[in-house]
């Protein structure tokens, strides 16, 4: 099984590490490198990673606990998509940019691949996960929003970060092993402090939408 | 956030951010100790972000006085195989920031202490971080509020 991971922080940590843990070929692309800020929520790096390129860094750490993984420090773009991820069985996207998220989820649809998109600020976060057939990413939102905060704006709960890349890396795995059954799916957390349980939502496709949908 | 070094201003930032937290409820985080029982994978996982957001004090329960098995993952490597998993805990996690002191020991009589229902050893990753993000999520929005254990 071979995964691409879009992000490799908050969310993309913890669904790369789990998937390559779970025997999967894994290639994060991700350009930043990791900040003193990124330390309270992204437990994969520790100090002594400060300054390096987060992808590379954590393809390496998921190598030296035998898995399989590269790195690539770059941005996610059209231009670059089908280099990066054209032999994937599953792209899950984990960054922290809305556009981000849509070029991941364009692309699939497009080369008619699995995917899982995955959000977390503030308190809550959602995992939408698709495939071809199923209702797609702009079969809900559409549009990439005009402003949407990002942790660096508005903040997020440190291990949310985890329990919303723990469930994107499930699905993923899931769509990667042949079971369709999550596809066209969203999973919520709204907010934790209300108690809450998370909850998901099947997803039906949008008339006139780009993938299809009659 | 007047008291806190720069570095502690830059590390917790996103945390600063959220209502609930503040300064007053990064810190609580600083303040508190909080036991782990690590045990099972999202135990382990649960203390690694426990760590992270700056827990003055993490306690490794060491009624886990067993040994690191295989399957055992993140935050554990393979060199940690057959050694003592509270020692490995400990390693693995106590450099991870200045803030936070790592050690092994019974639970405290203070503080909050953290069991995760459905944990095990052998729990895939996935799940580890899906159960033990959240009991830390909700355990870390406890304190930072001022509830007591």
């Amino acid at each position: 099984m071979r995964i691409v991971v879009v992000g490799a922080g908050g969310l993309g940590g913890p669904i790369a590490m789990a998937t390559g843990a779970a025997g999967a070929d894994v290639t994060i692309v991700d350009p930043d490198v990791v900040e003193l800020s990124n330390l309270h929520r992204q437990v994969q790096f520790g100090g002594d990673d400060l300054g390096a390129p987060k992808a590379t860094a954590l393809a390496a750490k998921i190598v030296g606990r035998g898995g399989r993984a590269r790195g690539r420090a770059a941005r996610f773009e059209p231009g670059n998509a089908d280099q990066l991820a054209a032999d994937c069985d599953v792209i899950v996207d984990g960054s922290d940019d809305p556009r981000t998220k849509f070029v991941v989820a364009d692309w699939a649809r497009a080369r008619r691949r699995a995917h899982v998109i995955a959000a977390a600020v503030r308190y809550g976060g959602n995992v939408f996960t698709s495939a071809p057939g199923a209702a797609c990413y702009r079969c809900l939102f559409e549009d990439p929003p005009d402003e949407a905060p990002t942790c660096g704006e508005a903040g997020v709960l440190g291990p949310l970060v985890g329990w919303v890349g723990g469930i994107a890396a499930t699905r993923a795995l899931r769509l990667g092993g042949g079971d369709p059954a999550v596809a066209g799916t969203i999973w919520i957390v709204d907010d934790l402090r209300t108690g809450k349980a998370a909850r998901e939502l099947t997803l039906a496709r949008r008339h006139g939408c780009a993938c299809g949908a009659a | 956030m007047s008291s806190f070094s720069p570095e502690q201003v830059r590390r917790y930032s996103r945390h600063v951010l959220l209502p609930d937290v503040g300064g007053i409820g990064q810190a609580r985080l600083l303040a508190a100790t909080v036991s782990v029982d690590a045990s099972g994978a999202a135990g382990r996982v649960a203390a690694a972000y426990l760590v992270a957001a700056g827990v003055g004090t993490v306690t490794i329960d060491d009624g886990c006085a067993r040994r690191v098995t295989a399957a055992a993952g993140f935050p554990l490597r393979p060199a940690d195989v057959g050694g003592p998993l509270g020692a490995a805990v400990v390693a693995a996690l106590g450099g991870r920031n200045p803030d936070a002191r790592v050690v092994v020991g019974a639970p405290p009589a203070d503080g909050f202490r953290l069991v995760i229902d459905g944990d095990a050893d052998r729990l895939p990753l996935a799940d580890a971080f899906a159960l033990g993000g959240a009991a830390a999520a909700v355990l870390l929005h406890h304190i930072a509020i001022g509830a007591r254990p």
